[in-house]
């Protein structure tokens, strides 16, 4: 989790990940942040992230983000 | 319900819980049961026969339902009105149902009453007060019949440019004593016609109604002569959709003034041109595409429709009608014209061809017209109408009116306008004024 | 579209809408297919031939896909991890080749009916270059419609394939899905997981429904008929003739052209979603006050929404994470600053996405053009943001202030401003000859001469539109807080609800731009 939210403030300083619950849904990451968390996060835990799995859902708070990485882990 | 709506805008009536009650009906009470006494509800006694058909139904609960309704309180009333969604409807037993339709339906009524109020009054106010253009009035020439005297007019010509250009009413009167009018719109669509026929109709009664068959095939336009022809009903059915632009025009102080349609037209809705540009001294270009008229000699159905209903018109209050096809060398096709003729042969109206027969009056092709070979000048006009004078003299009842000497004096003195305004063109375009 | 063709598609609405009601729930998806199929008939035989061709490949490769992946579900029960990652690798190669297959046929009916003469043209020009061959140009009549169809087509057999959902059972009710009549000829792209059920759920009579829906429908004849169509006439007049007008007639000109795309398209819009929404169907929602945005991006995320989140899902997202594209961002990280490498990856991606969205518009230069105009503006934007964060922060500027707000918005409207009026021009040249007219010096005698209002438009028609604009932006900004006016109608008190139906029916019928000395004017997103 950690990690994760290190990645995060590296592609959008200034944010509180901690907190927020509507990262899409408000705008804080538009399609070109998440596509360069996605590539950071391929690169950092070895997962294949799909297009199906880019869902305002998945992406809306650090924590959907982390269950997200968690699910494709396995 | 319905009823029960009624009341709540005048008198707050406390009944208006029955709908809430419903529910509580055992489901012995039936549909039919309980949707006929409600739907008698409507009647304006309906306070009484709701009280007494209510007994009818002969269920304990009613009495109980009644009495319950004196005790509510108003303000539920109005809640249960205005939730009524479908959702509320489902759950309603029968006759709570029936009621809810009834309401439902009051409502409607209501509603379409009150936009019905005030598009009546939009259509009031853009409706032009005068027929001038200055008021809203379209092709204000076509519409001058209205200040005529009523019933002086025995002849009525109606079509598009071509009548308003090679009918002279003033010539005819000068040399005949015949009363007539040119009732004509450039692109008149056969509608139209229909309807400027049923419009003159209102306060004349001609004996004799010719129409000048050019509009039989009107010019091609992107929209089709099915969705034009559409368009026209609808406007002539509806003066605010007709009108509505007008509010750009009318004056505040004309929105509710009185309707009065007193401007007149000196030539009889003819217009005059005394230009010419000879058919020869053209230089042709038969089809430059944006005029193009159908020529194939199909007539189309929304027109053949309307002109079955305009000759129809004209039968029915037993006015003759005759076709007439002016000279015309351009817009006209062999095509055409046979079928004209053998719609006339059909519906056995009699038929002047100027354009098979131009021999009838002589044309100069060079002299006689003002765009080669379209339209008449004031001088082919002259020819056509003289002929046409001699022919409604000679065949049918119409007569002489010269010696209605009130008549003769409004006439002659336009007839002597006309000449007037004749020359007074003929010298602007020779640049003498 | 003249007022009898509304008066048409109302009449169709009604009838289907009748028997609609009059159907059992279970079969009222059948009437709605039914008249979907005879609406397309009626439009035009071709459009049907095409839809039924792209529905039938969508719902042929959707199946093959679902049993492709039921197949591998059931097989790799007892596989050892490397057994089913080869299983996996082979049967995705296989739905690989199937989805392949049926985005060739949807959208290879799309290019050679709609690009054909384009590339042609394109390879003339380079052939004329070198002296080589020309071909001739071949015009195909394009069905209404393609390019919204098409694309929702697409989506649904995308989507199987990356098992969203299972693939539709029933032939029909995924035809009915492609060719749903209200947005069958100018969208709104929908989405077989939020349409389908609702197409084939049945929905009785429901008063909000029919009062929201007819609401909707009146709304939507206000923008276009009272506003849109009435600026065209002068849009018109002043882009066919430019040269004879001055700098500020050009530029009103323009800004009207903006306001009549906008209201002519997303009162299309509303009219569409109006008719279904009688029905008790929800479509996508195409707008969100796009005028509101501060900055293109934003716009764009409002602006179309439909077509623009179909790029985002179905190009945007597969391209930035096919390996290629990973392999670059990889590499940039390596050669680059940090923040030039997180932008180089995702904007190649955009660069594809920007001459996609400009293309799709049509097959013309000028829409290419036009889609880059945006994808520059924006990569621009991404650059310098971190220069604007500092400078502001340097000069002590509330980037989030009111003031600033109000100027990112206004600085927004004048950027789509100039990218919509490519829209209108002729082509590149006549664009850019439009837009140096605009920045001539300017002369005051084109507003005290009154050529303003000698165009077509006159001073009536300004005020019609400036009122009919002011209450539509009163209705956004009702909505910005979010207050929805059409909510507050369809559930709202009859002194609420009556006097706003009642006044936009008066409206239409008094202040609309329809009827006798108005010419036709056609749907501009419709084209497309």
């Amino acid at each position: 989790m950690e990690e994760l939210l290190e990645i995060l403030s590296e592609v959008k300083p200034g944010v509180d990940f901690e907190k927020e619950t509507e990262l899409v849904d408000s705008g804080i990451l538009d399609s070109m942040a998440i596509i360069q968390l996605v590539a950071r996060l391929a690169d950092e835990y070895d997962v294949e992230i799909t297009p199906v799995d880019l869902v305002p859902e998945n992406f809306n708070s650090a924590e959907a983000i982390y269950a997200l990485v968690k699910r494709l882990e396995d | 319900m319905g009823k029960n709506k009624k009341h709540s805008s005048k008198k707050k009536s406390p009944e208006k819980n029955t709908e809430p009650q419903n529910n509580k009906k055992p489901v012995g009470v039936t549909d039919k049961q309980g949707s006929e006494p409600e739907k008698k509800t409507d009647a304006p006694t309906d306070i009484k026969a709701d009280a007494s058909e209510k007994k009818t139904d002969a269920q304990a609960d009613i009495k109980a339902d009644a009495s319950d309704k004196k005790a509510a309180p108003e303000t539920v009333s109005g809640e249960a009105e205005e939730s009524g969604t479908e959702e509320g409807a489902q759950e309603k037993k029968p006759k709570g149902k029936a009621a809810f339709y009834a309401g439902k339906a009051l409502r409607s009524i209501s509603f379409f009453l009150i936009l019905g109020t005030i598009l009546g009054i939009f259509s009031y106010a853009v409706h032009p007060k005068n027929n001038k253009k200055e008021y809203g009035m379209r092709d204000q020439n076509a519409h001058a019949f209205y200040a005529e005297p009523e019933n002086t007019l025995d002849t009525i010509i109606i079509g598009n440019s071509e009548a308003y250009s090679s009918f002279s009413p003033l010539e005819m009167w000068h040399a005949y004593g015949i009363t007539s009018y040119v009732s004509a719109k450039g692109a008149i669509l056969m509608s139209d016609a229909y309807y400027i026929l049923k419009e003159v109709l209102k306060t004349q009664s001609p004996k004799l109604v010719i129409f000048e068959t050019d509009a039989v095939f009107p010019q091609k336009e992107d929209q089709t002569l099915r969705d034009r022809t559409i368009n026209n009903v609808i406007e002539n059915e509806s003066p605010l959709i007709k009108y509505h632009d007008v509010w750009k025009i009318q004056r505040p102080e004309n929105y509710f003034a009185p309707i009065n349609y007193r401007w007149q037209s000196y030539s009889r809705g003819q217009m005059d041109d005394p230009r010419t540009e000879g058919y020869e001294s053209r230089n042709l270009v038969v089809s430059d595409g944006k005029n193009e008229v159908y020529r194939d000699g199909r007539i189309n159905y929304w027109i053949l429709k309307y002109m079955d209903k305009f000759v129809e018109l004209c039968r029915e209050k037993n006015i003759q009608v005759l076709f007439v096809t002016v000279p015309n060398i351009l817009t006209t096709s062999k095509l055409n014209s046979q079928a004209i003729k053998n719609y006339c042969t059909s519906r056995n109206i009699p038929q002047i061809d100027f354009s098979e027969h131009p021999e009838f009056i002589n044309i100069d092709w060079t002299k006689d017209t003002r765009d080669g070979g379209v339209h008449m000048n004031t001088r082919g006009a002259k020819k056509v109408s003289l002929f046409l004078g001699q022919y409604i003299i000679n065949q049918y009842d119409i007569k002489d009116r010269r010696d209605d000497k009130e008549l003769a004096k409004r006439w002659d003195r336009d007839y002597k306008r006309y000449k007037n305004e004749v020359q007074i063109k003929r010298k602007k375009l020779l640049g003498l004024m | 579209m003249t007022y009898t063709s509304y008066l048409y598609f109302f009449g169709f609405a009604i009838v289907v809408y009748l028997v609609y009601l009059a159907c059992p729930m279970k079969q009222k998806w059948k009437v709605l297919f039914a008249g979907s199929c005879l609406f397309s008939m009626i439009l035009d035989g071709f459009l049907a031939v095409c839809l039924l061709v792209t529905s039938l490949a969508a719902f042929f490769c959707g199946k093959q896909l679902t049993k492709l992946q039921d197949k591998f579900n059931a097989a790799k029960k007892g596989l050892s991890k490397d057994e089913k990652k080869q299983l996996k690798a082979e049967i995705t190669k296989k739905k690989k080749a199937v989805v392949a297959a049926g985005t060739i046929i949807s959208l290879g009916s799309l290019i050679v009916l709609k690009y054909t003469s384009f590339f042609l043209g394109l390879f003339n020009s380079v052939s004329e270059i070198f002296g080589g061959i020309q071909l001739p140009l071949l015009y195909y009549a394009l069905p209404l419609g393609i390019s919204y169809y098409t694309l929702q087509a697409i989506g649904y057999v995308v989507d199987t394939y990356r098992g969203k959902y299972r693939a539709e059972t029933n032939a029909a009710k995924l035809i009915l899905f492609v060719s749903f009549f209200p947005q069958m000829t100018e969208g709104p792209i929908g989405r077989y997981d939020k349409l389908m059920p609702q197409l084939v759920e049945g929905h009785r009579y429901s008063n909000e429904n029919f009062t929201s829906g007819v609401t909707l429908i009146f709304w939507g004849l206000f923008k276009k008929l009272v506003i849109s169509d009435r600026a065209s006439y002068m849009v018109s007049e002043v882009f066919g003739n430019y040269t004879k007008y001055g700098s500020i007639v050009v530029f009103v000109a323009t800004v009207m052209y903006t306001i009549q795309l906008y209201t002519d398209f997303s009162g299309c819009i509303d009219i569409m979603s109006g008719t279904a929404r009688v029905f008790g169907i929800k479509l996508e929602s195409n707008f969100r006050q796009p005028f509101f945005s501060k900055s293109v991006g934003e716009f764009w995320r409002r602006w179309h929404i439909t077509l623009g989140t179909w790029f985002k899902d179905y190009v945007f997202y597969p391209v930035s994470l096919s390996s290629p594209f990973m392999k670059l961002s990889k590499a940039s990280a390596g050669h680059m600053s940090k923040f030039m490498a997180s932008i180089v990856p995702s904007a190649c991606a955009l660069f594809v996405v920007w001459l996609g969205t400009g293309l799709w518009h049509g097959a013309s230069m000028k829409y290419v053009i036009y889609g880059l105009y945006y994808f520059l503006i924006m990569l621009l934007g991404t650059i310098f943001e971190p220069a604007f964060v500092k400078m502001s922060a340097k000069l002590n500027i509330n980037r989030k202030g009111k003031t600033m707000s109000t100027l990112a918005v206004l600085r927004t409207m004048l950027l789509v401003n100039i990218g919509m009026t490519m829209f209108r021009a002729d082509g590149i040249g006549e664009y850019g000859a439009v837009i140096s007219r605009i920045f001539q010096p300017i002369n005051i005698y084109d507003i005290t001469s009154g050529t303003l209002f000698a165009l077509g438009t006159d001073r009536h028609d300004f005020l019609v539109i400036v009122i009919g604009v002011a209450i539509m932006y009163l209705v956004a900004i009702m909505k910005e807080k979010g207050k929805d006016i059409l909510t507050l109608v369809s559930t709202g008190r009859i002194y609420i609800k009556w006097p706003v139906m009642m006044g936009l029916i008066v409206a239409v019928l008094v202040f609309g731009a329809y009827g006798p000395g108005y010419g036709v004017v056609e749907n501009i997103y419709a084209q497309f």
